[in-house]
């Protein structure tokens, strides 16, 4: 299907776009075949998913009739996915927000475009929704299967866990590399709509990217954190966010930091391992993997807030600035 | 005439060299203050030498836990700032490049304004080369900065080696660097002049300079292994002695030597071994183990070869750029 097939409404903002989407759609084209392939790999190793569960002793040998010889080859096979695909995905949702949102205004006002469309239009925000809303579909079409197949790629990579209750990889997969898809893609919109010019649009945009991101991370861990939970065994570590390590001094049963165990060490003993263990009892705190799709979705709204209130924010910019 | 193009290249160019200059000097900045941090343990080169070869436990320069408590956070802060410094060091410089070379010509192309300009000028090279040359010196001296401070840098993170007789973090400091900018400074100009618009421009752009850039990676590591010298394998007691030997060496490979003095990849030695041992084992109980590396004292040649070939790849495609604008359209 080409562009003309499509709505006029459609047909404009896309193939105003069209070299970005040809880019991006690429991308995402390599990445979903690339997390497919690597994925239908790991299953055909067909390593029992046994042999991934932990175990009270990881040294020793496995159980009588369990075949593990493939382990090492599913760890290497995993391992590119480690190196080429999840770090391509993890700054997917940016590239995607950052190359659509920046144009939409940003290459109007550069190029003069903007007075005359915005002369024929009755409303600046109802040519602004009419570019926006073609463009956050494609965003969401481009997203949305990059999310699905890195959900995939985890339930192959890690198949001791179900991928929907593990915080594994979790910024790259799920409602949360969407969410910040829509994000970034508001945040561009709005510093294309402010500059004016796109490559100094394109900058700002990226540092506010990063700044939001750094802010919402910060905010989310400071709420899993006063939300963790002893994570006593193995088990309970398998597909739990770790939070933060404390230590619970036998003799008198009080809970420390990791900052506070440091002082209650004395110097002679702080590399002896098993001085410390016999006085202290390290407990890992985290939050269980069961609570995953709570927190995808709490992290994933949070950035859509984000796109939101810059997209609102990139329509009273639109509708009051000369263009 | 020079003057009136240096202020109008400067004022179209305004905000992308604001930032890359701002971005540029903080790095050099970051790179100054992490190297005056590691200074400032004051970690003597003896406790380096022994937690390098024996673990932090062992570090015996001083007394043990004197060494251990110095060194420690040497490491931390090494690994945990200078580290990021470095990172960027990776990132900052052809990324500047890109941002200053991609909108040279495409934005004109894309606003639509080469139409008058080149008509008004007499030749479309006259219009692009002082404007190139400019921004391509600016670009250049700024980069050197944070080129310099982490040659610096490299010197306080690594006290144990004499930084400009070393190979680590080859490309991530030095004049390997200002190259590399200048790379992505010519990528940015053709692909730009090519494209005509600034976003796409900026996408092919960069994977174009990925491209060129892995290349010319496979390249150096030919050229390296061609001229690198075979050494013996340091025994696990001459260890820190062979590497206080020459720390900076760049080790290319492990290979194993015959009675005659053939050289042997391990996989062609354990083809050799009888059924029923273990091939590799067998290849390094039979053969002498030698390391294939090249000395750290040839790496001020080596950086400025890097430099060099890729100071005449920007120049191709600067000279390309120039094509380009002679015969495109101008919208």
């Amino acid at each position: 299907m080409t562009l003309d097939h499509l709505p006029p409404a459609a047909r404009l903002p896309l193939r105003l776009h069209r070299l970005e989407l040809v880019a991006l759609a690429a991308v995402a084209t390599a990445l979903v075949a690339g997390a497919l392939v690597v994925a239908a790999q790991l299953d055909g190793l067909g390593v029992p998913t046994a042999c991934f569960l932990p175990t009270p002793d990881p040294s020793a040998a496995p159980p009588t009739g369990l075949d593990c010889r493939g382990v090492n080859a599913f760890w290497d096979m995993a391992g590119i996915s480690t190196s080429s695909l999840r770090p391509l995905a993890a700054v997917f949702p940016f590239l995607v927000g950052l190359f659509l949102g920046v144009p939409l205004v940003g290459r109007e006002l550069e190029t003069g475009t903007a007075r005359l469309a915005w002369s024929l239009s009755p409303s600046r925000t109802r040519w602004l929704l009419g570019r926006l809303g073609p463009l956050a579909l494609v965003t969401l079409a481009l997203l949305v299967p990059v999310a699905l197949s890195m959900d995939r790629l985890e339930a192959a990579s890690n198949p001791a866990v179900d991928p929907w209750r593990s915080f594994s990889d979790s910024a790259q997969r799920g409602l949360t590399m969407i969410g910040w898809g829509m994000a970034v893609l508001g945040i561009g919109t709005l510093a294309g709509a402010v500059l004016g010019r796109q490559l100094p649009a394109l900058m700002v945009a990226g540092l506010v990217c990063v700044a939001a991101w750094i802010v919402v991370d910060e905010g989310t861990t400071r709420w899993m954190s006063a939300e963790a939970v002893p994570l006593s065994s193995q088990s309970d570590m398998l597909g739990a966010r770790w939070l933060d390590m404390r230590f619970r001094d036998l003799a008198t049963g009080e809970l420390l930091t990791a900052t506070e165990f440091a002082s209650h060490v004395p110097p002679e003993y702080r590399t002896d391992g098993d001085w410390q263990a016999a006085h202290f009892q390290s407990i890992s705190f985290g939050i269980p993997g069961s609570r995953y799709r709570e927190v995808d979705v709490v992290i994933g709204g949070i950035a859509v807030a984000i796109g939101a209130a810059s997209l609102r924010a990139a329509a009273a910019v639109v509708s009051r600035r000369r263009p | 005439m020079i003057r009136t193009t240096a202020r109008l290249t400067f004022r179209l160019h305004r905000f992308e060299l604001a930032a890359v200059a701002i971005a540029l000097l903080v790095l050099a900045a970051a790179a100054l203050v992490v190297a005056m941090r590691l200074d400032a343990f004051g970690v003597p080169i003896s406790c380096f030498s022994s937690y390098l070869s024996n673990g932090p436990a062992a570090a015996t320069g001083a007394s043990p836990s004197h060494c251990e408590q110095l060194v420690r956070p040497f490491f931390a802060v090494n690994e945990e700032e200078a580290g990021k410094v470095m990172a960027a060091m990776a990132v900052l410089p052809p990324l500047a490049g890109l941002l200053l070379g991609i909108p040279l010509v495409s934005r004109e192309v894309e606003s639509g304004t080469t139409a008058i300009a080149w008509s008004l000028t007499g030749s479309r090279w006259r219009w692009l080369l002082p404007r190139a040359a400019l921004v391509a010196v600016v670009l250049l001296v700024l980069v050197a900065i944070p080129a310099l401070a982490a040659d610096r840098l490299e010197v306080a993170r690594q006290p144990w080696i004499v930084a400009d007789r070393s190979f680590t973090d080859i490309g991530l400091r030095g004049i390997p660097v200002v190259a590399r900018a200048g790379v992505a400074f010519a990528v940015g100009l053709l692909v730009g002049a090519v494209i005509g618009r600034q976003l796409p421009a900026l996408i092919v752009a960069a994977v174009v300079l990925v491209a060129i850039l892995g290349a010319f990676a496979g390249v150096r590591l030919s050229l390296e292994r061609a001229e690198a010298v075979v050494t013996a394998q340091p025994t696990a007691s001459s260890q820190s002695d062979s590497t206080s030997a020459d720390p900076g060496a760049l080790f290319l490979d492990t290979l194993l030597r015959d009675a005659s003095g053939a050289l042997l990849r391990i996989d062609e030695a354990a083809a050799r071994a009888p059924t029923g041992t273990d091939p590799q084992q067998w290849a390094f109980d039979h053969y002498e183990t030698v390391v294939l590396m090249t000395p750290g004292d040839r790496y001020p040649m080596i950086a400025w070869r890097e430099a060099a070939l890729l100071g005449g790849v920007a120049l191709v495609l600067v000279g390309l750029s120039l094509v380009v604008v002679e015969r495109r359209r101008p919208t």
